[in-house]
């Protein structure tokens, strides 16, 4: 048991720090919305100040995904998700011809799509795992879910995306 | 004993025997799957400014109901123009449009790709192609909102009362039921409806009817009042003046249908002054009804 407080601003930014990311990467995952995931990660930080006095350090990270969800679930939003990410490393320096560019764009913008139109909960699962470099065992918590469920959805998620590869 | 609806996930995750393994090898599932893998960790998502996010949570007052709410990436000025060209390049829309709405009881201020800013009073709505900004700078307007455009492409904004269009100025659209009214604050505007057409400068204002009757005036204001919390009108049905109160408190107003014009303001920050504001000068009187704070006007 800790005697820590989120009240302390100390306590409070390393919380924010360490959480403010995955928090915003999982409401966009959800909605497509990079301005709304924003939005609701300051919402939902606030309401955590707001309350340091009534959440204890350790459940501070779940207190932060439930009032994001909640407060996501009732902006209905329903929309067609839409996700694009930024391309960090690129893969091969020395084989960059026109050709292969063009083609792991396109290959990029396919994926992309095909991720944005996976269930919602396997295409957060993915996401989490892949993007936030989550554990499986770590997502099963978050989510409330059991371990098995998260592979399940991963397995489903991945072999969802694999049809990208059917010749059209 | 395996589990096939789960195999992929182990196989990421390292945790399958050696047999499943040669089974997928061998069936090349795994090449398929592998190029996805190898193509999505290489991606990720815009870098949040933490400091400047925390600054604004530690540092925020009690919030007052009808407070301005403004609209910025968390993430600082210079980080957020790369993420525009970032999103941009990415083409976040295939040519479908951006919808911002501003939702009743609050006033919001957007910014658009190169800049211009948009401040939208309660209960607006504005779409545009984010695509296609750069090339042409078109905006459709439900509603009202405030433009700050520097020069550029032309800048047009579109409401189903009528066209305008700038080349770097700042000017208020009001569009609601039937009249377009545009305060013009700096450079110039032009303002069309129904085939005719209105030019205006800095500290001029003109309302074009759905008749295509246009009357001109002059301003003293360089921003509109809505902004500063109160709402102004000159010689304005009265429907619309208690259509306007609906929007900034909230609230259902039933009210007697009669054609008369109402010249004066009301603020925002306290229904009945609001209320006191417009009926007192028309004749008229108000009750706030329980518990859902409708209100009845009645002639006196």
């Amino acid at each position: 048991m800790s005697t820590e407080s989120i009240c302390e601003e100390e306590v409070f930014r390393s919380v924010f720090i360490e959480q403010a990311t995955p928090l915003r990467n999982f409401i966009y995952y959800k909605s497509g919305d990079l301005a709304t995931a924003e939005d609701l990660v300051q919402d939902a930080f606030s309401k955590l100040w707001e309350n340091c006095a009534k959440v204890p350090i350790e459940k501070a990270k779940s207190y932060l995904f439930t009032i994001a969800n909640n407060l996501f679930l009732n902006k209905v939003n329903h929309r067609k998700v839409v996700l694009k990410f930024e391309q960090r490393e690129q893969r091969r320096q020395d084989d960059q011809t026109p050709e292969y560019l063009l083609e792991s764009k396109e290959f990029k913008q396919k994926l992309e799509q095909a991720i944005s139109d996976l269930p919602e909960v396997q295409r957060i699962v993915f996401l989490m795992n892949r993007i936030d470099k989550k554990k499986y065992r770590e997502i099963a918590e978050e989510l409330n879910i059991s371990v098995k469920a998260v592979e399940k959805r991963m397995h489903n998620a991945l072999k969802e995306l694999r049809k990208i590869h059917e010749r059209v | 004993m395996s589990d096939k609806d789960t195999i992929y996930a182990r196989w990421l995750s390292g945790e399958i025997s050696e047999t499943e393994l040669k089974e997928l090898k061998a069936s090349g599932e795994i090449d398929e799957l592998q190029s996805i893998i190898n193509a999505v960790d290489t991606w990720g998502l815009p870098k949040i400014d933490h400091d400047t996010a925390i600054e604004k949570i530690l540092r925020q007052p009690k919030k007052p109901k009808a407070s301005p709410k403004i609209i910025r990436l968390i993430w600082g000025t210079a980080a957020a123009a790369s993420i525009f060209l970032a999103l941009s390049i990415f083409t976040l829309f295939r040519n479908s449009n951006t919808v911002i709405r501003a939702e009743y009881a609050e006033t919001r201020i957007y910014e658009l790709p190169d800049g211009a800013t948009v401040s939208m009073n309660d209960g607006s709505t504005i779409r545009y192609k984010r695509r296609s900004w750069n090339r042409e700078r078109s905006i459709q307007l439900e509603g009202e909102a405030t433009f700050d455009v520097p020069k550029g492409s032309p800048f047009i904004v579109n409401t189903s009362n009528g066209t305008v269009e700038v080349l770097g100025t700042s000017f208020n659209v009001r569009s609601w039921d039937g009249d377009i009214v545009v305060e013009c604050y700096s450079g110039k505007v032009q303002v069309s409806r129904l085939g005719s057409s209105d030019i205006i400068e800095k500290d001029q204002a003109v309302r074009i009817t759905d008749t295509g009757n246009s009357t001109r005036s002059s301003i003293v204001n360089s921003r509109p009042l809505w902004e500063s919390g109160s709402s102004k009108f000159v010689d304005e049905n009265l429907g619309s003046v208690f259509q306007e109160l609906e929007r900034q408190f909230d609230i259902e107003v039933k009210y007697p249908s009669n054609n008369r014009l109402f010249t004066g303001t009301f603020d925002h920050n306290d229904l009945n002054s609001a209320l006191q504001q417009i009926c007192v000068p028309m004749g008229l009187n108000y009750t706030i009804n329980s518990p859902d704070k409708s209100v009845t006007i009645t002639e006196k």
